[in-house]
């Protein structure tokens, strides 16, 4: 090939890489590409972002104080001790592609939620469930047992109807074009590059919706999103980036919103076998953790836990848990020391290899160091081999994060009933599974909340897990984004935002 | 020629299998799978999963359906991105590799042979010591300095280019140019080797005792033959720039497949993974072939040797 051939080529390419689409009306970056825009799969975050720009659900969250209000159902009505759920379609309602929008959608879709073949990951919460659609417009699901909760489910994508053409496609496939019914439309989607959304001109409240089109941008790096901030390229990013913040907060930027999270950083203790089988041990470092100076130390923003559940869940006091007691901590090591020969267990710690884990895992083995004379060995496994590592229990301790799917302490406490996939450490408690039985049924919110706090103590007490840190929303939002309300789930009111013209 | 060039995609074939064979199976032995996330999976939901993409199967029937695949260009679906097959993935990415290692082909070679040539003519005044000094600090330079310092001067302080994303040649720019500089480093470390040997051999003397100089001497005498390393080079070189980098991607947010190579393993992603690793053997087996053609082309000598 001659060399000028071999140029004109290497131009086309260029050109023809070079050809991009024209700008949104608005356009964000949302973190890492999607692994599915199905929403009945979606588990990211960057993932259920984007469902919630796509597809309704019945119910949806008050993005300013995460209170429950009325999407595509009117209303609802509980009977049989919240065994039977009536809801109430709004008459109208449409697909982006015009067809009718109706109960047997709904049922179709929680059908094919259910379906083993689906493999969606919150199938659970309809597993036992039956439906029916007795009109267009009234869905009716019965429960085995009392579900008092389910609505505050509805709000999560899982439970969005989805369209005819997702349903009827085959598994692991997406329909073009893909119908929703949220307040955008996917046009075009550019692997690892962006999706481009349209308005959906038959959302029941389009008309509130001021944005014409909406770029979500795939951006992997915290860094290069914030870039592209600070050049006005997006108005939003998900995250800030650890090295920038101590500036930012520094200079009292109001483009940072800080903001509580529904997530908390903690330790797993694996108790079923040595040296964690001690109850010495692990409440030796429940108690001698010093949480204040570990945020001090690596917290980059994020407070010290006081509980498992965190303290910015809605109506939630929990009970709180020891932290720097010293002296009862020593104590409690002394037994251990004495039950083992007169030494110390080397302790090793599991963790995922990121730098931000890497610096708080070592900040603690510090910690545990000075305080209580332990030794620890720190182990770092990429992040696939660490959660079945985790899962198959090989570990001592390990650190674990956990982020709620609805704003509820039941979404928290329930990962530690005893058969739960997420426990992954080995705690049992009878009494603690009849709470979280108790709380996930019962209809009286306050015996709910007694119930529940009840389960955190149980954790507590058996030093189950050691809290660490209190997940903090740390997102970038420009001054000229309207409509932006900061909350602890990270719900965005996709029909509220609107980029305005610079003044 | 002809049998050379048979037995060389026989060659290649051969390699694109055992590569292939050698990346299943190395995947397979490692540790986790692709459903193994921080919120685990419900059992059954995880068996679901495993039977639809066929991961419940024994490891020889695997690597039978995925030879199958490969023989006919179909890798299957990926397990990262659960609505996409690995051909579209690797169709939607290969361009935007191809314009980013395009453009950082010509940067290397627009700067890289006149640096190197600059390096040699004058290696023993000022400017020739600058200009090897210049390739030793590029290719010394990680490649996340040198993009962060061209953001910081071209998108903040002076304002002219997008510090990242896709949607123009502007957005090229700079990931070409990140990309290109420690090639031309590279090369113009090669040309200048090549060239400064040429210019003391007894070919070149014997020219200049003849009166031969300017531009002649420089070129049919000097550079011309001076390329056969940079050919030599721009085999493997190609293929690797062509086929992405990781940092550059991530730094620039480009959907290029440089992110696949470790993401697919990362991810436990065995069949965007497989789809990767062909296309880079066979690309690299392509570029070096094509460097071979045009080396005997340059250097008959070699086409004699071969």
């Amino acid at each position: 090939m001659r060399p000028r051939c071999l140029l004109a080529l290497l131009l086309l390419f260029l050109a023809a890489a070079s050809c991009g689409p024209p700008r949104a009306a608005l356009t964000v970056a949302n973190g890492p590409d999607l692994d599915t825009l199905d929403p009945q799969l979606a588990r990211s975050s960057a993932a259920q972002r984007a469902s919630r720009a796509l597809f309704a659900g019945l119910t949806r969250l008050d993005p300013q104080d995460l209170g429950l209000l009325p999407d595509l159902a009117l209303s609802w009505t509980a009977e049989d001790m919240a065994r039977l759920w009536r809801f109430q379609l709004r008459p109208d309602l449409r697909w982006s592609d015009g067809q009718a929008l109706t109960a047997q959608d709904v049922v179709a879709s929680w059908q094919r939620l259910q379906d083993p073949a689906t493999a969606a990951p919150y199938a659970s919460w309809v597993a036992e469930a039956r439906f029916a659609a007795p009109s267009p417009t009234e869905v009716h699901i019965r429960f085995p047992e009392p579900q008092p909760l389910f609505p505050l489910l509805c709000s999560h994508p899982a439970l969005a109807p989805v369209p005819p053409a997702l349903r009827d496609s085959p598994q692991g496939t997406l329909p073009k074009p893909l119908p929703s019914s949220g307040p955008f439309y996917l046009l075009e989607r550019r692997l690892r590059d962006r999706l481009r959304l349209l308005r959906n001109p038959h959302y029941w409240r389009s008309e509130e919706v001021p944005s014409k089109s909406l770029d979500l941008l795939t951006i992997d790096s915290d860094i290069t999103a914030m870039n592209l901030f600070l050049t006005d390229g997006v108005a939003f990013t998900p995250k800030t980036p650890d090295l920038a913040l101590p500036r930012l907060v520094e200079q009292q930027d109001a483009r940072l919103h800080q903001s509580a999270e529904l997530g908390t950083v903690f330790l797993r203790f694996q108790q079923r076998d040595a040296p964690f089988d001690d109850f010495d041990l692990r409440r030796a470092l429940v108690w001698g953790t010093d949480r204040e100076a570990l945020a001090t130390l690596v917290g980059h923003g994020r407070p010290a836990a006081t509980g498992f559940v965190p303290t910015s869940m809605p109506a939630w006091t929990g009970p709180s848990w020891p932290s720097s007691e010293l002296e009862q901590a020593r104590a409690a090591l002394e037994r251990v020391r004495q039950r083992n020969q007169g030494a110390l267990p080397r302790i090793e710690l599991l963790y995922p290899s990121t730098a931000g884990n890497r610096l708080m895992v070592e900040a603690l083995a510090a910690l545990w160091k000075k305080d209580l004379g332990l030794e620890v060995r720190l182990m770092n496994v990429e992040a696939r081999t660490f959660y079945p590592a985790q899962s198959a229990l090989e570990y001592q301790v390990s650190l674990s994060s956990w982020v709620a799917d609805y704003p509820h302490a039941l979404s928290f406490l329930d990962i530690f009933r005893s058969h739960d996939a997420n426990n992954r450490s080995g705690f049992a408690d009878a009494r603690y599974d009849e709470l979280l039985a108790l709380a996930a049924s019962t209809l009286d919110e306050q015996e709910r909340q007694q119930a529940l706090q009840q389960a955190e103590e149980i954790l507590r007490d058996q030093a189950a897990l050691l809290p660490l840190l209190e997940q903090r929303r740390q997102e970038l939002v420009s001054p000229r984004l309207g409509g932006w309300q900061d909350n602890a789930l990270g719900i965005i009111d996709w029909a509220a935002l609107e980029w305005r013209e610079a003044p | 020629m002809n049998a050379r060039f048979l037995r060389r995609v026989l060659m290649l074939l051969a390699t694109i299998l055992l590569v292939h064979a050698a990346a299943f199976f190395l995947m397979r032995t490692t540790r986790g799978g692709p459903f193994d996330e921080a919120r685990a999976l419900d059992p059954q939901v995880k068996l679901a999963l495993e039977q639809r993409y066929g991961l419940d199967d024994s490891l020889a029937v695997q690597y039978w359906h995925a030879l199958t695949g490969l023989w006919q260009g179909d890798f299957g679906p990926s397990l990262r991105y659960r609505e996409v097959s690995v051909a579209d993935l690797l169709a939607d990415a290969l361009p935007v590799s191809f314009a980013v290692g395009g453009g950082a082909l010509l940067w290397g070679l627009l700067f890289g042979i006149p640096l190197g040539m600059i390096a040699a003519g004058a290696r023993r005044r000022l400017l020739g010591q600058s200009a090897t000094t210049l390739a030793t600090v590029l290719l010394a330079l990680p490649n996340f300095v040198l993009a962060g310092a061209a953001i910081a001067l071209f998108s903040f302080t002076l304002g002219w280019l997008p510090p990242a994303g896709t949607g123009g040649l502007a957005h090229l720019f700079l990931p070409s140019l990140c990309l290109g500089l420690p090639l031309a480093a590279q090369i113009s470390l090669l040309v200048r080797d090549a060239a400064s040997e040429r210019w003391q051999s007894a070919g070149v003397r014997h020219a200049r005792a003849l009166g031969l100089s300017g531009q002649r001497l420089w070129w049919a005498h000097i550079l011309k033959p001076s390329l056969t390393p940079v050919l030599a080079f721009l085999g493997p070189a190609t293929a690797a720039v062509l086929t992405g980098s990781l940092v550059i991607e991530r730094i620039f947010a480009l959907p290029g497949l440089g992110t696949f190579f470790v993401e697919a393993a990362l991810n436990r992603d065995y069949t965007l993974a497989l789809g990767v690793t062909v296309v880079y053997t066979a690309l690299l087996g392509l570029a070096t072939f094509l460097a071979d053609v045009l080396l005997m082309k340059l250097d008959p000598r070699v086409e004699a040797l071969s």
